[in-house]
C-alpha cells in the first residue's frame, strides 16, 4: 500500500534525481496524494486527553452510595436536581449517577441521548504514575513499555479511505503519543500561524523560500525533520487552498482556554470540509491533590472548561453532528477517600465521556460497585471494570468502520462486553 | 603529585606554568578527548563541544577553542569562574534578582492575597466593591501603601534574566547544566503557590550547584518552598487524633503522597527503580511536616519569635522552609531495609542521601544525561559508563561531563549529530551566531512561547521531554522558520544583529543577504546541534 509518507518519500527521490533539470517541485507532487472515495458520510473522531487524572467519582457521582459522603466529607455534594437550572446541585442522570454541577452543558446532551458515560474505565494493571499510565493509554499497549506508536496513529493508518494531508492532526504544540507513529500526523497549535511568512516580502518571495526550504528538508537524513516539513507543507497547502469556516462568536462562544481554542480550530477544519478524520485536543489541570472543592475548587475549573468547550464545539458543528464523535480519556481515577489536603491522590478507575451523533447516549455504561473497602482496588480505589481499550475498540468499530483490532491492540486485551453504538 | 608534574614546566614560561598548574589542580587526570579516533578534526570537535555545552557558538568561538585547547576550555567551563561583565551589566535592570527569598514573597503577593489582606485590615469592605474601577483604584492604593509590586514584574524578571543569561553568560556550561537540572527537578509557574518562589529556586538551589554534587541538588530542592508547594508536600501532615479546629481556616490532617512518589519516580530511582506503593507511603510519612512558612509576614514573624524562644524542635531556614514538628509523623518507618526513627528532619535528610547514591539513581541520571548530551536514544554502553562514574564519584556532575567527553560514543555522535534543538536553544543559537544584541527580551520570549513550550511553564513534574519529536513537528517548524526570517530581516523588537554580518535587503527576489541568512537559520542543519 502506498501511504502518503511513502509516496512523499518517492517524490523526494524524484526531486533528487531530477535536480537541476526540472524545478524540484515536490509541493506539486504532494498535492497529488492519492485520495480515494472521500464520502460526505465519513466519520470524524475527536479525542480529548484529560491530563492529570480526572476524579471519576466527582465527575459522575454515584450519589446514592452510602459510603461516599463518609469518606469524602469535604468533597461530597449532597443535593441532586433534575435538569441543570441550579449551579449548586448535582445533575441527575439515571437515579444512581449524577453529573458534577460544572458539567451543565453536558447534562442536556445526556438526556437527548447524545452523551454516554462509561464508568470504572482504566488500565488493567495497577500503575499510578501519570507518565507511565498516559503512555500505556496512548499507545494502547500495556504489556510493553514505550510501544513505538500510538493507538490513534495505527487507527489512522487503517482507515478504509484516504482524505488528504489533514487526515490526522492534533491542535496542540506537541504531537501526543496517541497520534505519533508511522502514519503522517500533524501537530499545529494555531492554524492561523501555520504558514511561512517572510517579513515585508511579497507572495512570490514567500513561494521561492518555501520551495527552497521544502527541498532542503526533503533531503535531510533526519526523519523527524523530513516528515515535519513534508507533512507540514502539504497540510499548509491544503489549508491555503481551502477555507476555514468560522461561526461568529456571538452565536457560539468557546471558553478562552487552550482546550477552547483547540476545539474551535477543529470545528473550523471540519466545517471547511478539509478531510480531517482524527483530531486531538488536550485538557489540563485534573491532578487535584489539594483543595479539590465541591461546586468551586480545583476540580470545577477544568470541569467547567471541558463542559463549556465541548458544549460550544457541539453547537458549532451542528450540521456535522451525525459524523462526529468526541471521546474523552484520562490516565486513571483518584482515591475514593479524600486525602489530608482536601484533595485526592492517584487511583485506578475513572470515567469516559462519548458525545456523538450516533452513540447510544443517555446511559451510564460499565460497572461500579458500592464503594465499601472490600469492593475497591487495594481497598482504596475505584476498581477497573472496563479495559479502556474496550471503549477504544468500540469507537473504532462502531464509529470509524475499522475492524482490524488485532493490529491496533496487539496484546489482545478483553475488548468485548460494551456496546455503545 | 600534580605539583611535581608542574615543576617540569618551570623555566619554560611563568605564564604557561601558571596556566597549566591551575588546569592540573582543577583536574589532574583529564584525559585527552578521543575525537581523532572518531575521524574528526580539532575544529570539528570544537564545534561539537560548543554545540552541546553552550547555547550555540558565536563567530570566532571555534578558533578560540582550538587555540586554547579543547580540554582546557572544558576545565575553564567546569570551574565556572569566568567574569560576567557584560551579563551583570544587563542584569542590573532587575533588582529583584538580588532580593532575599522572603523579601520577594513580601514584595510580590498575588492578587488574592492582596485582596484578603485589604479586607482584613478594613481597607476594602468585606463584601467587596461592586464598581470595578473603584475596586482597582482601591487595590492600587493599598499596594502603594504596603509597598507591594505587581507579580507580573517578578515573572518578567524571571523570564528575561533566563534569556539574557543563556545568551550572554561566559560560563555557558553552567547555564546548560542549570537548564538540565531545572528540567530534571521541574517546578512550574503554572502552579500558583510555587510561582513566586521559582526565581529563588533556580538562583539558590539549582544554578550554584549545576556543576556540583547530585546529593546537594536533591537536598536543596527537597526543602525549597517552590518544590514543597509544587508537589504538595507543604500540605502533607501526619494524621492526628483530634484535628485542629477553630482559628485555622483549613484544618490540615493527612498525608499527601505526591512528592514522595515523584521523588522516587522522577528525581531519583526512576520509574523502573524497584519501589512499591508501600515505599511511597512510608516515604510520604517521613516528609510529613516539611512545609513552608506562611506568606503573611505577621504570622511568619510570630512563628519565628516562638521558634527563637528555644522550646520548639521546628527547623526554619531563611528561604521559608519550615519543619513543623507537630505535623510530623514521628513513628518509625522502613524503606529499602533501612529504619528511620529519629522523628526529626534528619530522617528525610538521611533518606535523600540514600536515594542520591542509590545505583538505580545513578543509572536514571546517567540515562538522562546521555540523552541530553549524546542522543535521544543513547547507546547503552555510554549509559553504563556514566553510571559507573556516577557511583564512583558519588554523583559528581563534573566527573560525568569529563567522562562524556572521554567517551567514544560522544564523538561518534559528532560525525552526524542527531539532537534537535529545544525552542530556547534554537532561538538563542541563532542570536549567538549573529552576535545578537538584546536590549529588550520580550519579543524574543514571545517567539519562544509561540513555539509552544514557554520557559518555566511545564506543568507536569516530568519536565519537558528530551526528545527531538517533542520539540519539532510541523507546527513548531513553521514557527522556527518564521522566527529565522523575522530575525534575519531585523523585524524582532529589541534585537540588533552584528552589523558586520552585513544583512541588507536588495532586490526582494530571494537574492538579498537577509533572505540568505533566513534560509540558513531555517535550514534542517540549523535545527540540529
Amino acid at each position: 500500500m502506498i501511504t502518503r509518507r511513502n509516496f512523499l518519500k518517492l517524490a523526494g527521490i524524484c526531486c533528487l534525481s531530477s535536480y537541476g533539470i526540472l524545478r524540484s517541485d515536490w509541493l506539486t507532487l504532494a498535492q497529488a496524494i492519492p485520495v480515494t472515495s472521500i464520502s460526505a458520510t465519513d466519520s470524524i473522531l475527536v479525542v480529548i486527553f484529560q491530563r492529570g487524572a480526572m476524579d471519576g467519582l466527582m465527575a459522575v457521582t454515584p450519589y446514592t452510595d452510602p459510603i461516599l459522603p463518609q469518606v469524602r466529607p469535604s468533597l461530597f455534594i449532597p443535593t441532586v436536581q433534575q435538569g441543570n437550572a441550579d449551579p449548586n446541585k448535582l445533575m441527575d442522570l439515571d437515579g444512581r449517577f449524577a453529573l458534577h454541577p460544572a458539567f451543565s452543558e453536558l447534562e442536556p446532551l445526556f438526556h437527548k441521548g447524545r452523551l454516554a458515560v462509561v464508568h470504572g474505565v482504566g488500565l488493567t494493571i495497577p500503575n499510578r504514575s501519570h507518565f507511565d499510565a498516559q503512555d500505556y493509554m496512548e499507545t494502547g499497549v500495556v504489556t510493553q513499555k514505550g510501544f513505538p506508536s500510538g493507538w490513534l496513529n495505527r487507527a489512522a493508518g487503517l482507515l478504509p479511505s484516504r482524505s488528504g494531508a489533514l487526515e490526522a492532526l492534533s491542535l496542540t504544540s506537541t504531537l501526543p503519543r496517541s497520534l505519533s507513529g508511522e502514519f503522517p500526523a500533524l501537530a499545529v497549535a494555531n492554524l492561523d500561524e501555520f504558514k511561512i511568512n517572510l517579513p515585508g516580502s511579497g507572495k512570490k518571495n514567500n513561494e521561492i523560500a518555501i520551495q527552497k526550504i521544502g527541498d532542503s528538508y526533503a533531503q535531510s537524513s533526519n526523519k523527524t525533520l523530513r516528515t515535519a516539513a513534508q507533512d507540514g507543507l502539504a497540510a499548509s497547502q491544503t489549508l491555503g487552498e481551502g477555507k476555514l469556516v468560522d461561526t461568529p462568536n456571538t452565536v457560539v462562544s468557546y471558553p478562552k482556554s487552550s482546550l477552547g481554542n483547540s476545539l474551535h480550530q477543529i470545528a473550523r477544519i471540519i466545517k471547511g470540509n478539509m478531510g480531517v478524520r482524527i483530531a486531538c485536543a488536550e485538557s489540563n489541570g485534573w491532578d487535584t491533590h489539594v483543595g479539590q472543592g465541591t461546586i468551586n475548587g480545583a476540580f470545577s475549573r477544568p470541569a467547567k472548561d471541558l463542559s463549556q468547550a465541548m458544549g460550544a464545539f457541539w453547537q458549532d458543528i451542528a450540521d456535522y453532528q451525525s459524523k462526529v464523535l468526541v471521546l474523552t480519556m484520562t490516565e486513571f481515577g483518584r482515591t475514593v477517600r479524600e486525602n489530608g489536603s482536601k484533595g485526592t491522590d492517584h487511583g485506578r478507575g475513572s470515567c469516559m465521556f462519548l458525545l456523538g451523533g450516533k452513540v447510544n447516549g443517555g446511559q451510564v455504561y460499565g460497572t461500579m460497585p458500592e464503594l465499601r473497602p472490600e469492593n475497591l482496588a487495594e481497598q482504596r480505589d475505584v476498581p477497573v471494570t472496563t479495559d479502556f481499550r474496550a471503549v477504544f475498540a468500540e469507537v473504532l468499530r462502531g464509529h470509524m468502520g475499522i475492524q482490524q483490532m488485532q493490529k491496533i491492540f496487539p496484546d489482545n486485551p478483553q475488548l468485548a462486553g460494551i456496546k455503545l453504538f | 603529585m600534580e605539583k611535581r608534574v608542574k615543576g617540569i614546566m618551570v623555566g619554560v614560561s611563568f605564564l604557561v606554568f601558571l596556566f597549566v598548574s591551575v588546569a592540573l589542580l582543577l583536574h589532574p587526570v583529564q584525559a585527552a578527548m578521543p575525537y581523532k579516533q572518531a575521524g574528526l578534526t580539532e575544529k570539528q570537535a570544537a564545534l561539537h563541544l560548543l554545540n552541546r555545552f553552550t547555547f550555540g557558538p558565536r563567530p570566532g568561538d571555534v578558533d578560540k577553542l582550538v587555540s586554547m585547547g579543547l580540554e582546557n576550555w572544558l576545565e575553564q567551563q567546569l570551574a565556572m569562574e569566568l567574569p560576567e561583565t557584560k551579563l551583570n551589566e544587563k542584569l542590573q535592570d532587575y533588582p529583584v534578582l538580588k532580593m532575599k527569598t522572603l523579601d520577594i514573597i513580601d514584595t510580590y503577593p498575588d492578587n488574592g492575597m492582596i485582596m484578603a489582606e485589604a479586607k482584613r485590615e478594613g481597607f476594602i469592605p468585606k463584601e467587596g466593591i461592586a464598581d470595578p474601577t473603584e475596586l482597582k483604584s482601591r487595590v492600587t492604593a493599598f499596594e502603594t501603601l504596603k509597598g507591594y509590586r505587581p507579580q507580573q514584574e517578578l515573572m518578567n524578571a524571571l523570564y528575561e534574566q533566563k534569556l539574557l543569561r543563556v545568551l550572554y553568560s561566559e560560563n555557558q556550561l553552567a547555564e546548560v547544566m542549570t537548564d538540565f537540572w531545572f528540567n530534571h527537578f521541574n517546578v512550574s509557574v503554572a502552579q500558583n503557590s510555587a510561582k513566586p518562589y521559582v526565581l529563588a529556586y533556580e538562583r539558590d538551589v539549582i544554578r550554584p550547584h549545576a556543576l556540583g554534587q547530585f546529593s546537594v541538588l536533591l537536598q536543596g530542592t527537597a526543602t525549597h518552598p517552590a518544590m514543597l508547594y509544587y508537589l504538595d508536600n507543604a500540605q502533607s501532615v501526619a494524621l492526628q487524633k483530634s484535628p485542629p479546629t477553630g482559628k485555622i481556616a483549613v484544618p490540615r490532617s493527612g498525608i499527601n503522597e505526591n512528592y514522595a512518589r515523584e521523588l522516587l519516580e522522577l528525581h531519583t530511582l526512576g520509574i523502573d527503580g524497584g519501589y512499591s506503593q508501600a515505599d511511597v507511603q512510608e516515604i510520604a510519612g517521613i516528609f510529613t511536616g516539611w512545609t513552608v512558612l506562611p506568606w503573611d509576614r505577621n504570622e511568619r514573624e510570630k512563628i519565628m519569635v516562638n521558634h527563637q524562644g528555644g522550646t520548639s524542635q521546628d527547623v526554619i531556614t531563611e528561604d521559608g522552609y519550615w519543619f513543623r514538628q507537630n505535623h510530623h509523623d514521628r513513628t518509625e518507618k522502613h524503606v529499602f531495609g533501612h529504619v528511620f526513627a529519629t522523628g526529626s528532619p534528619q530522617d528525610g535528610q538521611e533518606l535523600l542521601k540514600l536515594l542520591a547514591l542509590h545505583p538505580a539513581t545513578a543509572h536514571h541520571i546517567s540515562y538522562e544525561f546521555a540523552q541530553r548530551f549524546d542522543a535521544d536514544d543513547p547507546p547503552p554502553a555510554l549509559v553504563e559508563k556514566l553510571t559507573k562514574v556516577f557511583i564512583d564519584s558519588r554523583g559528581d556532575t563534573k566527573a560525568l561531563l569529563r567522562a562524556l567527553t572521554s567517551s567514544k560514543e560522544f564523538w561518534a555522535e559528532a560525525k552526524q549529530p542527531t539532537k534537535i534543538k529545544t525552542s530556547l536553544e534554537l532561538v538563542v543559537s541563532a542570536l549567538r551566531s549573529g552576535n545578537g544584541e538584546v536590549t529588550d527580551p520580550k519579543a524574543l520570549l514571545s517567539w519562544i512561547n509561540r513555539m509552544g513550550h514557554p520557559l518555566y511553564n511545564c506543568l507536569p513534574p516530568t519536565g519537558y521531554p528530551d526528545r527531538g519529536e517533542f520539540w519539532l513537528n510541523s507546527g513548531t517548524l513553521f514557527t522556527r522558520i518564521n522566527y529565522s526570517f523575522a530575525l534575519a530581516y531585523g523585524s524582532i523588537k529589541g534585537v540588533q544583529l552584528d552589523p558586520t554580518l552585513n544583512l541588507t535587503m536588495t532586490d526582494g527576489l530571494g537574492n538579498d543577504r537577509c533572505y540568505q541568512q533566513g534560509i540558513l537559520w531555517s535550514a534542517p542543519e540549523f535545527q540540529i546541534h
